[in-house]
Parts: C-alpha cells; sequence; structure tokens
C-alpha cells in the first residue's frame, strides 16, 4: 500500500470549507469541493487520471474512490482501467463505509451504502442508491432516482431523490476537527 | 487466519458434531442435541417422532404477544407493524412535519407531524403509491379487501345450504332405510310420492348433487343465487392498443414473488401493490407421542429464550464424542479410537458398550418383538379408548449402514455425576472403590473418561469413503421425577445405538 | 376475511385447504377467499416411497407451523386431487397427514369441479394451465367426463420456459467492457438459472394475436421461405434490457423473444395437436347433447393462462380450426360461434382453491371426508382408480 499521507499534497487542492482529515489517504491530481467531508481513513486514488469532486459531499471511513486500477487488482481484458480519463463526482453525493466507486462520472444527491461496488462502466446521473452490498458495473447510464438492492442486485425506480445529509455534513464540520487534524485548504476563493 | 494443526476445533462445529449420531427409538439417526429424553418412557425422542403443537403467537418485529383467539381474528398478521410489499422486509415508520393550515385562522401556517412507512433495504415508501400521510404513528392504515368478497359469499351460502339439504337426506334415508318406498304410502292412501314426503315433514328429493338453484325448488336452506354469467370472449380479453409501441419500464413490472404475496389484489404493476401487515411466527412445544407428556416447552413471553420445560437429551443422556481416531486406516485393518463419554446428570452412573449383535439380541429378549429394520407399521393397539395413537417410524433410507466392525471393550465404566462446583473444589469426585482396566479406561476427569476403542474395517471400503461403525451406549439412568410412592429413585438400564464417523479410511 | 362471522353455525374449526400444485403449493382455511400463503412446491420423488414421504412430511411441517400457524391435530384437511395424477402421492399425503399430524380426516375434492364451485355452476369445459401440462376436463352437472381428458405438456409454462431459454440465444448481451456478443458467445450470461428465465418469461412476454401468430410460426420454421419478413419485424415490440442479477451484464430480450416465446402453445406438435385443437377433442368426445352447454360454459383457471393475450388468441385459434379444417367443420361448424367464457371471481392461479375453500366450508366436509378412524382401519386411501371403491352406488358404510 503506497503511503499517500498527504505527501502530494501539491497535487490535492481542497477548496475552504471542505473537511478533509489527515489520515485520509489522497493519491494524484484530487480536486474537493466546499462543505465535503472526507472522513480518516477514507481512500481517493487518481491514479489514470484526476478526480473532480464536487460540494456538500460526504466521504465516510474506508470508502475507496480509484480513477483507474489499484495495486493488487487484476489486469482486465479491455485494459478499459489504465486509459487516461478525468473522473467527475458531482454534489452532494454520500459515500458510505467501505463502498468502491470506480465510476467515472457521478452526479448529484446520490447514495453508495456500505461494502456496494460501482465499476468504471457504470454512470450514475442523480438520486441513484446502490444498495449495500450490491454490486453494479454494466455499461450503461443509470436512470435517474435507480434504487439498487438485495443480493441479486434488482432494480426499481424511486419517486424523488434522497434527501441530502445536510444535518450530518454540519454535525461533522463541527466536530472532527476536535479530534483530528485537518488538511489546509489549498485553493484560494 | 490459518490455524495449527494441534489448535482445539470448536466443539460446536455442525460438522464435528455430526460425527456422533445416537438413533432415536423412532430409528432416525440423530445428534445429541437434536434429541429429546422423555423421562416416563425412558428413551429418546427426536423431533421427526415427537409431535409439535403451537405454543404461542407473536410480532417477529415487534415481538409483541398475541392469544391465538386474536391471532385467528387478525389472520396470524401483526395489528402495528407492516411488510415492505417490493423486497419483504419491515417497514418502519417515519415522521415529518408538513405546514398545515391553522383550523381558526387558515392564512396561518402550523407544523403538523405526518407520518409515512418506508422501507430500508429497497428505500419502498407508502408514498409511491400514492397513500397519504397518516396523523397517528400507528393504526391509521387501511386494510385491503379481497377481490369480490360480496361474491364469493353469497356463493358460499348457497353451497352451505346445498351440502346442509345432501346432509338431512342422507341421515333421513339412514334412518328410516332404503326398504321403505312411497309406492306402498300411494297404495294405501293414493297420495303420490311428493305429497307423500311433504307429509312425513322431509325436504324434497334433489335431483343432483350439486344443482344451481335455478333448477332446483327452493329448500328450506337454500339461497336464491345467480349463476356466474359468461361473457363473450370479445369483451373479456383484448391484447392492450400499445403493447406495441409503448417502452417497457422494467421496474415497473412486479415479479411473481411480490405478485403472490399480496393475494386480496395481486400487483402487476408497481402501482398497484399495497401494504401487508407482518405475518405472525409461532413459539412451539413438543411432546412424546406415547405417553402425552411434554418434552420442550418455551417461555411465553416472545423476547424470553428460555424453556419452562426442557427435556433435552444433551442433559439425560451420557455424550459421546470422538477424541482421538488412529491417523492411519486401511480398509481390511484395525483402527482405533478413544471415545470421551461425559456424565451430565446429578447421579453417578454406570456405563457399558454392547456390539450392534450383542445389542439386537438384548432388545429382542427384552421385548419379544423382531428387531429387524423398523418398518412403517400402524399395528400397534390403540393406547387410549379416544385416541388411536400412531407412533412414527423413521425409514429405512435413513439407517447407518456401518462399514467397520466396533469391537467394543467388556466391562462396566464407572462415571461420576456432574459437579459443578468441581472447579473451585480440589478434592474430586468420589472414586475410592473404583478401579479402573487400564486396558479400557485411558484417562479420567471429574465426570469424564476417555474409553479405548478398536474397529476392524471391512477390506472392500474405498479410499476417502468414511469410516462409519456403530455400537450400543448402555447406561443407568437414575429417575429425577419425584417419586410420590417410593423414597429412593428408581434406576433403570437404558441403552442406544450410536454411529460414529470414524473419519475417511486412508 | 371469513365469509361469514357467525358463531352458532360453526361448532367445528375450520378445516385446512391445501393445493399442491406442480409449481406452486396453496394453503390456507376454508371459508376464506384467498389462500393465506402461496409456496413452491419441493421436487417431489414420486418413485421413491419413503423419500416422498420425508420430503411431504418436511413441507407439511413448514406449511403448519410457519404458514397456518396452527395446530395440525383433530383439524379436518381438504386436499385437492387432480383425478388424473399419481396415487402415490395421494397416498403419501394422506399418511403423513394421519400417522404424523393427526388430522381428523382428509378431503379429496376433485380439483376440475372446484373453479366451477365459484361460479355457482355445475356444467362447464374447464382447463387448466400450470407448470407442467395443461388440462382439460368437461364437467357435466357436477360429473367430470373422464373419457374426454385431455392434457398436453406444451402448453405448461415450463414448457414455454425452455422456448424462452432456447430463444434467448439469438439475443445479446452488453458486458461491462461495452462489448455487445451474442448470449451464446457470452460465458456471463449465466442463464442456466431458472429463476432468470422464468422471470423473463412472467414479466416480458405475452402471446400474440392469431395473425402475428401464424407469421411468426412461419419464421420459426424457415425464415427464408417467409416473404414480406422485414415489413412484417418493423412492427415488433420495444426491446428491454434485462439486468443479469450478477451487476455487470445487461441482457437485450428482444421483441421476438417477448412475443414468440408462447407459439409453442399453438405450434402443431407430431401428431398436428395444439392446445386449441385438444380442445376441440375434448367437447367432441363427449356425448353431442352436452356440447353446446359446454361450449357455452368454457372455465380457464392456472398460472400460465393468466399471461396477457392467452384466453384471446385461445379461442381465435379455435374459430380457425373450425372454419380452416373440414373435421372440426364437421363436428363443431354449428357450435362456432356459441364460444363464451366464464371470468372467475378470484385470480385464475388459486381459482381452484377458492373453490375448494367454499366447499370445504360446508357440510360436505363432515360427510364426504375420510376420517382417521377409516384409514387406521383401511389403511388404504379410497381413489376413483381403484375398483374397490369405484361403484355407483356406494354403501352407506365404508366397504370392509
Amino acid at each position: 500500500m503506497s503511503s499517500g499521507h498527504g505527501h502530494h499534497s501539491s497535487e490535492v487542492s481542497i477548496s475552504p470549507g471542505a473537511v478533509v482529515c489527515k489520515e485520509s489517504i489522497l493519491v494524484g491530481e484530487i480536486t474537493i469541493g466546499a462543505r465535503t467531508v472526507v472522513h480518516p481513513k477514507a481512500v481517493i486514488k487518481a491514479l489514470a487520471g484526476p478526480i473532480l469532486i464536487g460540494e456538500n459531499n460526504l466521504i465516510e471511513d474506508q470508502a475507496r474512490i480509484v480513477n483507474g486500477r489499484d495495486e493488487g487488482e487484476a489486469r482486465e481484458a479491455s485494459e478499459k482501467r489504465d486509459k487516461q480519463s478525468v473522473m467527475i463526482i458531482g454534489n452532494h453525493n454520500v459515500f458510505e463505509v467501505d463502498c468502491h466507486s470506480t465510476a467515472l462520472k457521478i452526479g448529484d444527491n446520490n447514495v453508495l451504502e456500505s461494502k456496494c461496488f460501482v465499476g468504471r462502466s457504470t454512470e450514475l446521473t442523480n438520486g441513484c442508491i446502490v444498495g449495500a452490498g450490491c454490486q453494479i458495473d454494466t455499461e450503461e447510464v443509470l436512470p435517474e432516482n435507480t434504487v439498487i438492492y438485495g443480493s441479486q442486485n434488482h432494480r426499481r425506480r424511486q419517486g424523488d431523490r434522497p434527501a441530502p445529509q445536510t444535518l450530518q455534513i454540519d454535525f461533522l464540520t463541527k466536530v472532527l476537527p476536535n479530534y483530528h487534524h485537518l488538511k489546509k485548504p489549498t485553493k484560494k476563493m | 487466519m490459518a490455524s495449527a494443526a494441534a489448535s482445539i476445533p470448536c466443539p460446536f462445529d455442525e460438522a464435528l458434531l455430526s460425527r456422533v449420531q445416537y438413533t432415536c427409538s423412532c430409528g432416525a439417526p440423530q445428534t445429541l442435541s437434536r434429541l429429546y429424553f422423555c423421562r416416563h418412557c425412558w428413551a429418546p425422542r427426536c423431533g421427526y417422532c415427537v409431535s409439535h403443537e403451537v405454543d404461542s403467537h407473536y410480532c417477529p418485529h415487534c415481538l409483541e404477544n398475541m392469544p391465538s383467539a386474536e391471532a385467528r381474528l387478525k389472520k396470524n398478521r401483526c395489528g402495528n407493524c407492516f411488510d415492505c410489499p417490493v423486497c419483504a422486509h419491515n417497514l418502519s415508520t417515519r415522521a415529518t412535519s408538513t405546514p398545515v393550515p391553522r383550523p381558526d385562522d387558515p392564512s396561518q401556517l402550523v407544523a403538523k407531524k405526518v407520518f409515512y412507512l418506508v422501507c430500508a433495504f429497497c428505500h419502498w415508501t407508502s408514498r409511491d403509491i400514492g397513500l397519504p400521510d397518516q396523523a397517528v404513528a400507528s393504526g391509521a392504515w387501511p386494510d385491503l379487501e379481497p377481490h369480490q368478497a360480496a361474491r364469493l359469499a353469497q356463493i358460499q351460502e348457497h353451497y352451505r345450504g346445498l351440502a346442509q339439504r345432501e346432509k338431512l337426506e342422507k341421515e333421513s334415508r339412514r334412518f328410516l332405510g332404503r326398504k321403505l318406498s312411497y309406492m306402498q304410502l300411494s297404495d294405501k292412501y293414493g297420495v303420490s310420492s311428493a305429497v307423500a314426503r311433504k307429509r312425513a315433514g322431509l325436504p324434497p328429493a334433489a335431483r343432483s348433487q350439486l344443482e344451481t338453484a335455478s333448477g332446483a325448488e327452493a329448500g328450506r336452506n337454500a339461497v336464491e343465487l345467480a349463476p356466474s354469467p359468461a361473457v363473450a370472449i370479445e369483451e373479456v380479453e383484448v391484447l392492450p392498443e400499445d403493447l406495441f409501441t409503448r417502452p417497457v419500464v422494467l421496474s415497473d413490472v412486479m415479479a411473481l414473488p411480490a405478485r403472490l404475496s399480496l393475494l386480496e389484489q395481486p400487483p402487476v404493476m408497481a402501482r398497484d401493490l399495497y401494504l401487508k401487515h407482518k405475518h405472525l411466527m409461532i413459539k412451539r412445544s413438543q411432546r412424546c407421542r406415547e405417553c402425552e407428556h411434554n418434552l420442550c416447552k418455551p417461555e411465553y413471553n416472545p423476547s424470553s429464550i428460555k424453556f419452562k420445560i426442557q427435556l433435552a437429551a444433551f442433559y439425560h443422556v451420557p455424550e459421546v464424542v470422538i477424541y482421538r481416531v488412529d491417523p492411519v486406516r486401511k480398509p481390511g485393518t484395525t483402527v482405533r479410537f478413544i471415545l470421551k463419554i461425559v456424565n451430565p446428570t446429578q447421579h453417578p452412573t454406570q456405563v457399558e458398550f454392547l456390539s450392534m449383535g450383542q445389542y439386537q439380541a438384548a432388545r429382542q429378549s427384552l421385548e419379544g418383538a423382531p428387531a429387524g429394520p423398523p418398518e412403517i407399521s400402524p399395528d400397534k393397539k390403540p393406547l387410549g379408548l379416544i385416541r388411536h395413537t400412531m407412533l412414527v417410524k423413521a425409514g429405512e433410507a435413513q439407517q447407518i449402514v456401518a462399514n467397520a466392525q466396533c469391537l467394543v471393550p467388556v466391562g462396566q465404566v464407572h462415571l461420576p455425576q456432574r459437579d459443578d462446583a468441581a472447579e473451585y473444589d480440589d478434592t474430586g469426585p468420589d472414586i475410592k472403590n473404583v478401579v479402573d482396566d487400564e486396558k479400557i479406561v485411558a484417562w479420567r476427569k471429574d465426570n469424564r473418561v476417555g474409553v479405548h476403542f478398536s474397529a476392524r474395517i471391512d477390506s472392500d471400503v474405498t479410499p476417502n469413503t468414511p469410516i462409519m461403525t456403530s455400537m450400543a451406549l448402555k447406561f443407568l439412568y437414575t429417575n429425577t421425577i419425584s417419586a410420590l410412592e417410593q423414597k429412593e429413585a428408581q434406576t433403570a438400564e437404558i441403552m442406544i445405538p450410536v454411529h460414529l464417523n470414524l473419519g475417511p479410511a486412508s | 376475511m371469513p365469509f361469514y362471522e357467525g358463531i352458532g353455525l360453526i361448532a367445528e374449526k375450520n378445516a385446512v385447504v391445501i393445493e399442491l400444485g406442480s409449481a406452486f403449493t396453496k394453503v390456507g382455511y376454508a371459508g376464506e377467499a384467498t389462500p393465506r400463503a402461496i409456496l413452491p412446491t419441493p421436487e417431489l420423488p414420486l418413485d421413491d416411497e419413503e423419500a416422498l414421504y420425508d420430503t411431504l412430511f418436511e413441507l407439511i411441517h413448514r406449511v403448519y407451523f410457519k404458514h397456518l400457524l396452527v395446530n395440525p391435530r383433530d383439524r379436518r384437511v381438504v386436499i385437492l386431487d387432480p383425478l388424473i395424477g399419481p396415487v402415490s402421492l395421494k397416498r403419501a399425503l394422506a399418511r403423513v397427514l394421519f400417522q404424523h399430524f393427526e388430522a381428523l380426516s382428509v378431503l379429496f375434492a376433485p380439483s376440475v369441479l372446484m373453479p366451477l364451485v365459484t361460479l355457482g355452476r355445475a356444467t362447464g369445459l374447464v382447463l387448466d394451465a400450470g407448470r407442467e401440462e395443461a388440462v382439460i376436463l368437461p364437467v357435466y352437472e357436477g360429473v367430470p367426463v373422464l373419457k374426454a381428458w385431455k392434457a398436453t405438456p406444451l402448453a405448461g409454462s415450463k414448457a414455454m420456459q425452455a422456448e424462452v431459454g432456447r430463444l434467448l440465444q439469438a439475443c445479446t448481451v452488453k458486458t461491462n467492457d461495452g462489448q455487445i456478443q451474442p448470449v451464446a458467445e457470452a460465458p456471463q450470461a449465466q442463464l442456466a438459472d431458472d429463476t432468470i428465465v422464468e422471470d423473463i418469461q412472467i414479466r416480458l412476454c405475452f402471446v400474440t394475436d392469431l395473425e402475428r401468430g401464424l407469421q411468426l410460426q412461419k419464421i420459426r420454421k424457415d425464415a427464408s421461405q417467409v416473404s414480406g419478413l422485414s415489413s412484417f419485424l418493423k412492427k415488433t415490440v420495444p426491446a428491454v434490457t434485462y439486468p443479469l442479477p450478477a451487476g455487470h451484464t445487461l441482457l437485450y430480450v428482444d421483441g421476438m423473444t417477448r412475443e414468440s416465446a408462447a407459439e409453442v402453445m399453438f405450434e402443431p406438435d407430431e401428431d398436428g395437436r395444439t392446445l386449441a385443437s385438444l380442445l376441440l377433442d375434448a367437447i367432441i368426445a363427449c356425448p353431442i347433447d352436452m356440447r353446446r352447454e359446454l361450449v357455452e360454459n368454457v372455465v380457464i383457471v392456472g398460472g400460465t393462462s393468466m399471461m396477457v393475450g392467452f384466453k384471446a388468441r385461445l379461442f381465435q385459434e379455435i374459430k380457425h380450426l373450425i372454419k380452416e379444417e373440414n373435421y372440426y367443420q364437421e363436428k363443431m361448424g354449428v357450435l362456432v360461434d356459441q364460444f363464451k367464457l366464464h371470468v372467475t371471481p378470484t385470480q385464475a392461479n388459486f381459482a381452484s382453491w377458492t373453490g375448494a375453500s367454499i366447499f370445504g366450508a360446508t357440510d360436505a366436509i363432515s360427510t364426504r371426508s375420510f376420517t382417521r378412524e377409516m384409514f387406521l382401519k383401511e389403511k388404504i386411501i379410497p381413489d376413483w382408480s381403484d375398483f374397490r371403491f369405484n361403484q355407483l352406488y356406494v354403501e352407506e358404510k365404508p366397504p370392509t
């Protein structure tokens, strides 16, 4: 495991207002928007291209957002993961504990529940919920408000988006600095 | 995590436990953990031969007890809890506040708490089908009526009437006998048979078993029923117009499990879904079929896991555990092994081992019945005048076939009682008068002994097949039922066949 | 809810009604409109008596203690009896209920009569389309005309699902690297799992009308012979994207699969028979005086019949056969416009169950049931195929 404890801090730009804990693992060129919270032990690796993360996102412990192929992962037949491309993540998304996302494009208000896996081929639009333990790696653009649940990865359409976790983000913004060192914001606003 | 070869395996591992199987009185082989022991019959019983009964109903979500009468009325469904119609998970109640106009001053808005149901697994909500949020946290959700309930009730009444008439007829015919014919009456009195029947007060003769009301005379109990009309096919079934044009939203078409769960109005599309109340669960009690005593009775309280009565064999029958087996197990040779015998009771016991041949002979002399493989035979004499009890016997397919002959040690082994204070007491059990034959007893500790065994493996055993051997455990059982007449406890000798899986042949 | 809440009339507890279909088992209480539960029927080893007994024991155990939540002892049971079915199953079921569960009595209700009970009728032509096969049996004045019994496995949902599986081989999948491959070449397609094919058949397939159906049958036989193929194919149902459960492959179920899987029911087999021709044969096998009333009272039940377009197509086929084939024109020409269909007041997949529920809530259950005492004495279950019981006028006492 590469020790990315902020040694590449020159490539990581953190907007003011973002709460990024020092124990998080950031590798490569990453931009983090305002009021986004990154927990300790969260992993964001921009290996095959930069990652742009929007505002008001919640990235919990041990969540993995990887652009490219991580060490130890098998080489896929098409080597799609190695191709250089930009990963764009929108606003108000939630990446719960131990979720694993390699999706290149994620919109707004999505929720990736614990231990789920979203592959590089999938594009999440807005309001999608990928249930705990579910896997989605189909080459498609998931329609808005799709919910994926169950061991068989069933799908259904929800009526409206999941509510943004503003309460949680406010709480964390207040409390996390009391217990963790934070990375200093680099962008000037 | 890698474990060293010398590490102790978990004693509750199912694979390990299933290597020792006892034969229940019905013939089915079971692990000791699955057997009950009837104190009155002095025999093991298992889940297959015991009679199960419903003890109490409870809701698995709110753990609320429900008296059986109420359960019957509510069709075994909880009044407060709901299941998600999509994924069958529990629905939880969530509260939000919405602004509503104040009753006295419509221009002002007051926050009012309203509740809706949501599924934590698939995120389905009661709002998805347009159900309005309720003002009360529970109890306000409307129920679903079965489709066409009124028509079916009408049909039911009609058939009840028909069947009642048929029953009356049968009974009256039985009463009067077949010989009586109304020809005699009409000869004597010049009266036709229909009138004669009317005079006798009997309902008129039915022409066929299941008549329609339009054909039959209105008997006293019949209900006027218009039979369902048939409809021309053109009115019934038409392929929908937009079938060829409208794209299908797959997630809106319900899959089979959802359709089969809501039978009052089975949902084809997602908009047809509706709430279902959570189905209850039961606590079961077990009863010995021979003596009608309870073997296992759980507590009434749903959140309690204890039992009022628990006659598990584990607490009464010595436990046999395979302690050690020779690693080399060639067909045709003798393999040695040590069995650990544990006495779980509060009384010391004497344990003896019989080969299967000796066991069959002993049983034969005891019962005088042929001790072959048990058949399903219902010729047992009825035990009571009221009930004809049929004892259940396991089939032949369940029998374990041994491929090694067990050479049992000869002689009795004393086994002291279980002493819960043993770890604090250094004196140890009272075994002053016990002399152990070194060739039989490998070691002894508190209420456990290790006993040397050997078995001769059949020569035609192929490598890697499990070696099965059988022997019978004979032990002295001390009756724990409080004796009313006798002061001393009764003892009895009980024999139970035990089958051992010694591991794969090499 | 029960049909009536009168306490005085019912001194007895409600009987339990069980229908052991080939796909699903419907269980519930007599007197209620719907079954309490529908559970999948396990594989029944019909040739091994002991294994059959054990499988049935486990099933009935679950039925009583997980779904019905009631004591089996001393409670009457109604079992639906398909009349033409393995007697070993009937006997094993009765044995399990009497020996193990100490049921008070068992009433075998002929399953073909039960849908008619829900209609309040005694005469009708009953078609029951299940998983293994579709069975046609006319009933006249409450008596099944057994000599006119007809059945075909081609109209069972099992045959249709096999066809769906076959047609899907010609469809494509899109794997997670964006490649579109035919199903046959994609190992990730995992269509060996029956549940996926069953799900596709239930949610996406339907029965198309006669005109298109005949065209589809020609195409299925030999597409090169068909003229106007491209214009015909322009009008197809939209394909549906079906995500496979593994999460990385999308299956495209094309319009052809959706529309033509059901054609197995209407394509003539080696003997030239289809579901429609069998229905007509069943009517023709009945005495001539019965035929009009049967034709005017067709009853269709069974889960497979709930497919969209099934009933309409069946009647189109019947009329087509009568018009086109001389044999049917001769025999049935007079009645061609007299066909009428009943709509059962309950869903087709448990219409027989509801009929048995109505039947089991009447006094018939005490007069016609086979009691535990009788079983202990006789040790054998009466069945119409056993000549000891098959007499026109049965004595009051059970035969010795």
